[in-house]
């Protein structure tokens, strides 16, 4: 693996996120299904026998799952794959030599219920996996919700193995009444840690419920202070389908360009107590030729992409050599709930 | 007439790459691999790349063709 980067200070810098190697595997030659361009979307193609990913065949899972991580790994230049999956406020994982194969772990959910009175006893709405090279292991940050007090927060938790394991003894180390400054933060949208320094991109409320993306780091697992939070992008414009901000988003460097592929919504639903509700959502690209300082969207028209009826949840995305892999959370056709989706994205292709 | 015949040596990564392409691909048939000779060119750019690919073949041999282990393997002796 190489560092690809040269961009400071973004978290899209890190090895976790990309890997080139001289054998430059295009999808197809490794996977049952081939892969067909998305219409409207120059330079998206889906594989033809998505989604690839349900939990419903486990016992211990719920057949919705809240939210997906993905890493790549280089296995003599090739790549593997690997998925952590919270669904009913447990998280399972399953690994895969092609992306689309998945087997789960026998000793799964490795990652449990602590009991009805926990701060994370209702569910976990997102989670991102980091690999941790310097320490060889893997570090998790993660948003959950107590329904019966309609608490939110945001943890974190370490694995040696991926499989089993342990949060943190002071979590919730953030939460919807513990901001950072003035900073309210509503959920984490990605996750890495790079020579002992963790960075972590955030939903976080402005001056109004839009959420904008704002990073932070620590050289301390979820110590996270506003002394060095920098604001990454804002929601659209009034008006546009993603006005109110991002539900999830997954930021990737290919070729001196940062790509933002992400998941936004334009409209909160009232719940119990206040609380409000994500509604509406589409997934979105937008572009950075600058580092990062500003994002547009293509060219040519990304058309928000999505599948009725209740939208995408979450995307994760992955360079791999020369393309940029994809996978996205939502409805799929013939599957009963959300499933995983395989994309793969080549920049050249799109203008 | 005399003909000398220079026997070329694989060096240690050859091997060692050859070792951990034949469980990967020949004995484990992953599908991450096109063919056996992918998984060579591959192992052999991670070598240069100061990948441990000795220890990976060591790893997965050990590994059973259990995936989850091979990516332990490879976690373990990738290039700083």
């Amino acid at each position: 693996m190489t560092r690809s980067c040269v961009l400071l200070g973004l978290v899209a810098c890190g090895r976790e996120y990309t890997f080139t190697s001289l054998v430059d595997v295009h999808p197809e030659e490794v996977t049952p299904c081939d892969f067909v361009d998305v219409p409207d979307a120059p330079g998206f193609m889906e594989y033809s026998c998505n989604p690839v990913f349900t939990a419903s065949a486990e016992a211990w899972a719920d057949p919705a799952i809240a939210h997906t991580d993905f890493l790549a790994v280089e296995v003599a230049g090739h790549a593997f794959y690997q998925i952590w999956y919270a669904t009913g406020g447990q998280v399972g994982t399953a690994v895969s030599a092609d992306g689309t194969d998945w087997i789960a772990h026998d000793d799964n959910p490795g990652w449990r219920r602590d009991g009805d009175a926990a701060w994370d006893a209702g569910s976990i709405q997102s989670l991102y996996v980091a690999w941790d090279r310097s320490e060889q292991r893997y570090h998790g940050l993660y948003n959950a919700r107590n329904v019966a007090s309609d608490f939110f927060g945001i943890g974190v938790a370490s694995s040696e193995d991926g499989v089993a394991w342990t949060k943190h003894p002071d979590n919730p180390v953030l939460s919807n009444t513990l901001g950072v400054g003035d900073t309210r933060l509503a959920w984490p949208v990605s996750y890495e840690v790079d020579d002992g320094l963790h960075t972590a991109i955030f939903a976080a409320h402005g001056d109004t419920d839009a959420l904008r993306l704002v990073q932070m780091s620590t050289f301390t697992p979820g110590l996270w202070g506003v002394a060095d939070l920098r604001v990454v992008a804002e929601p659209g414009p009034p008006g546009s389908w993603d006005d109110e901000g991002f539900l999830d988003a997954a930021i990737v460097a290919l070729d001196g360009r940062l790509w933002m592929f992400y998941v936004g919504f334009g409209e909160w639903i009232p719940g119990a107590n206040g609380t409000i509700f994500a509604n509406g959502t589409h997934f979105g690209v937008r572009v950075s030729d600058d580092g990062g300082a500003s994002w547009q969207r293509p060219t040519n028209s990304f058309l928000p992409l999505e599948n009725a009826p209740n939208g995408p949840t979450s995307v994760a995305a992955r360079v791999i050599n020369s393309r940029i892999h994809l996978w996205l959370t939502d409805d799929y056709p013939g599957i009963d709930a959300a499933g995983v989706g395989y994309f793969v994205f080549e920049p050249g292709e799109a203008p | 007439m005399l003909w000398w015949g220079v026997v070329a040596c694989a060096g240690p990564e050859t091997v060692a790459c050859e070792a951990t392409c034949d469980t990967l691909v020949s004995e484990c048939a992953f599908t991450a691999f096109p063919s056996l000779d992918s998984c060579m060119e591959g192992c052999l750019d991670a070598a240069a790349n100061e990948a441990h690919v000795e220890e990976l073949s060591a790893c997965t041999f050990e590994a059973s063709c259990d995936p989850f282990e091979v990516i332990a393997c490879a976690r373990l002796t990738e290039a700083p």
